[in-house]
């Protein structure tokens, strides 16, 4: 279970400060599909990060089952993300020095596992995404959902609890998009895996079982709730 | 796990080759240079001991102290003069030749028992002509004792008769011509040239020496002088007994500074006092002249192996910042600042070390070659123009140095770029560019 009690992130952009989540509350149970809503600016990403454990609120805490995420140190966070948190991210986010197969390694490589165990391990998941045919190949050489695919497979490296995507089809094509949201919702039926999954797009969020919305920094109750104009001059500095 | 990351460091080295490549080029020069001139200046002091084992360290070296003799200027500039520094200066200035002849009693040596062998010699700057040679040439004569050349091989080393004989007791105007004056001259063995305004018959001519510069400890460069015996000299230059300088070979196990100092009071008490000086003492003064010669030239190599480790970290803070969503995603994966330390710092000691094996073959290449170089065309310690072959020597710990300061260096340097990049928090380094 993920919960986020009050949370808060102010980050400083120059002179000015920008808030971006102004108090969120959020609990999603163990094997839940959901996904986060929101127009830009809103405050998703932020919030996908802090869930992560990439950030630290300001103020509130972030829970991850009875470990608060603000009461630990880097190498804490570290150990967090490596072992329980999957990410897969809009851009894909490959080494792209690497090959798929060692990309897959990577998350294992850093948790200490043996090469050979890994390397194999590496190879299942490969196989699993789709991807066991190109396992040699470099990102260069592959497409946009066939890197996807790699990610969503170095995202499953360590057998996370929960698997974190920011518009993960958000540079893919309508079809390989809709391909990897199946890829999620997969992982989610079968393998029991908690699901997070940030977009914009109406469409991809009704694949979640739940969807959250995002509104300058709040939670808000639907998709055109935004906050009145008294809510916000309560919350500017 | 340390495979691990040397192979991503490799991996990431060489998808940035060019640069990689650039940057170790840095340390190449810097390693190289050290090297190179450790080597050349390791060589030169073997070659000075060598040259000193030669000759042995159980021969004395006299000057007369008398008046009117003054010291040259030596290779390395100290001027020659007041003992007992000049009289180093005086010997190693001498280029040939020597100041002006003083009578010396060299009886006073045979009340000594150590003295086993001795022999003095006399230069002079003569007047020659011979009928092949075009007007007159003003070349070095110099007197020896007859049987010098034989009882002090290892100052005598080029003086090898090549056509004819050497001189004998009973020999009076006859000379011993070096290589390149009788090719000068135009003379053979048998023919007459007149030194001053006496004939001399040439009775032998020196064998060309199969390396160049390769002459005598005491008499330089023998292709271009004459040799007499010493009698002559006093013949033809009058002045009794004066001598250039004389060398007294001692029993093996003597005490040689004892000797020393019995071979000067000896002198004084005949009225002719001398200065003297050993083959350990000269070796010592050279030896010390070079290692600072050495030293210094160490350091300057030191700045362009500073220069090349300054490149490894640019290139190390380039390559952190260009990375720096990289570092966010490893660390969005698991990596802990460790980690991310760990595989920056492997990265910048792979250009250091690869950069100081580069460094180590150009410099052993480099060394050689200027080896030759400085072989064929100067000659350098105490030898004068009699110079030595120069081979610059490598020891195992020139080498382990070399490679193990470069690892240093490109950790070092790769230090603060990796600790910028490990610190750097992960969801600015996500969102960076």
């Amino acid at each position: 279970m993920i919960k986020a009690e009050n949370a808060t992130r102010t980050f400083a952009m120059g002179t000015t400060k920008v808030r971006a989540l102004r108090g969120v509350d959020l609990k999603i149970e163990d094997g839940e599909f959901v996904a986060i809503m929101g127009p830009s600016g809103s405050g998703k990403s932020t919030l996908l990060y802090l869930l992560g454990a990439l950030d630290r609120p300001d103020a509130g805490s972030i829970l991850h089952g009875d470990q608060d995420v603000a009461d630990c140190d880097s190498d804490g966070l570290a150990e967090l993300r490596g072992k329980r948190i999957g990410f897969v991210f809009q851009m894909f986010s490959l080494m792209t020095t690497l090959s798929a197969l060692d990309n897959v390694e990577l998350p294992m490589m850093f948790q200490g596992m043996p090469r050979a165990k890994r390397r194999k391990r590496a190879e299942e998941l490969l196989e699993l995404v789709g991807m066991g045919d190109r396992m040699g190949h470099r990102p260069s050489e592959l497409s946009g959902g066939e890197q996807q695919r790699v990610a969503i497979a170095r995202a499953l490296a360590n057998e996370p609890d929960v698997l974190l995507a920011d518009e993960p089809t958000g540079n893919l094509d309508s079809y390989t998009g809709a391909q990897i949201i199946e890829l999620l919702e997969t992982l989610n039926r079968e393998r029991g895996m908690t699901v997070v999954l940030v977009t914009h797009d109406a469409s991809l969020a009704s694949h979640a079982e739940r969807n959250i919305h995002l509104w300058d920094g709040r939670m808000a109750d639907g998709p055109m709730d935004e906050p009145s104009a008294e809510r916000r001059n309560t919350d500017a500095e | 796990m340390l495979n691990d990351y040397l192979r991503l460091s490799m991996k990431s080295l060489r998808h940035r080759s060019l640069r990689s490549w650039l940057t170790i080029l840095g340390i190449v020069v810097g390693v190289a240079a050290v090297v190179a001139l450790i080597a050349i200046g390791q060589g030169m002091q073997r070659s000075v001991e060598k040259q000193f084992e030669t000759i042995g360290y159980n021969t004395v070296i006299v000057f007369p102290a008398g008046e009117g003799v003054a010291g040259g200027e030596g290779p390395f500039g100290q001027e020659g003069g007041a003992r007992p520094g000049g009289m180093m200066g005086g010997f190693m200035g001498m280029r040939g030749g020597f100041g002006e002849a003083t009578a010396v009693d060299m009886s006073a040596l045979e009340a000594l028992p150590m003295v086993v062998n001795a022999g003095a010699q006399r230069s002079e700057t003569a007047m020659v002509t011979s009928e092949g040679l075009d007007g007159q040439g003003f070349l070095r004569l110099t007197g020896l004792t007859p049987d010098m050349p034989e009882s002090f091989p290892g100052y005598f080393g080029g003086y090898v008769i090549g056509d004819g004989r050497t001189f004998t007791e009973d020999d009076l105007y006859v000379v011993v011509l070096g290589h390149s004056v009788a090719v000068d001259l135009g003379v053979q063995v048998g023919d007459e040239i007149t030194v001053e305004t006496i004939p001399f018959e040439v009775i032998g001519i020196l064998a060309e020496p199969e390396e160049e510069g390769r002459g005598g400890f005491t008499i330089g460069n023998m292709r271009n002088s004459l040799f007499t015996p010493i009698a002559t000299l006093e013949d033809l230059y009058e002045n009794p007994g004066a001598i250039s300088q004389a060398l007294v070979e001692v029993a093996e196990g003597t005490d040689l500074e004892q000797a020393t100092q019995l071979i000067e009071t000896a002198f004084s008490q005949a009225g002719t006092p001398v200065m003297t000086t050993t083959a350990s003492e000269m070796s010592e003064q050279i030896s010390g002249v070079l290692s600072s010669v050495n030293l210094t030239l160490s350091a300057i190599a030191g700045i362009s192996l500073l220069v090349g480790a300054i490149g490894v970290m640019n290139t190390m803070y380039m390559s952190v910042l260009e990375r720096t969503r990289e570092i966010g995603i490893m660390k969005a994966i698991g990596a802990k600042d460790k980690h991310v330390l760990r595989l920056f710092l492997i990265e910048s000691s792979l250009l250091g070390i690869i950069g100081g094996a580069l460094g180590v073959l150009v410099g052993v290449g480099i060394s050689g070659l200027a080896g030759k170089v400085i072989t064929g065309s100067i000659a350098f310690g105490p030898i004068g123009q009699g110079g030595m072959a120069l081979s610059p020597h490598f020891s195992a710990w020139l080498i382990v140095a070399a490679l193990g300061l470069s690892l240093v260096l490109g950790a070092l340097a790769g230090a603060l770029p990796a600790r910028r990049g490990a610190k750097f928090p992960p969801v600015r380094a996500l969102r960076y560019g």
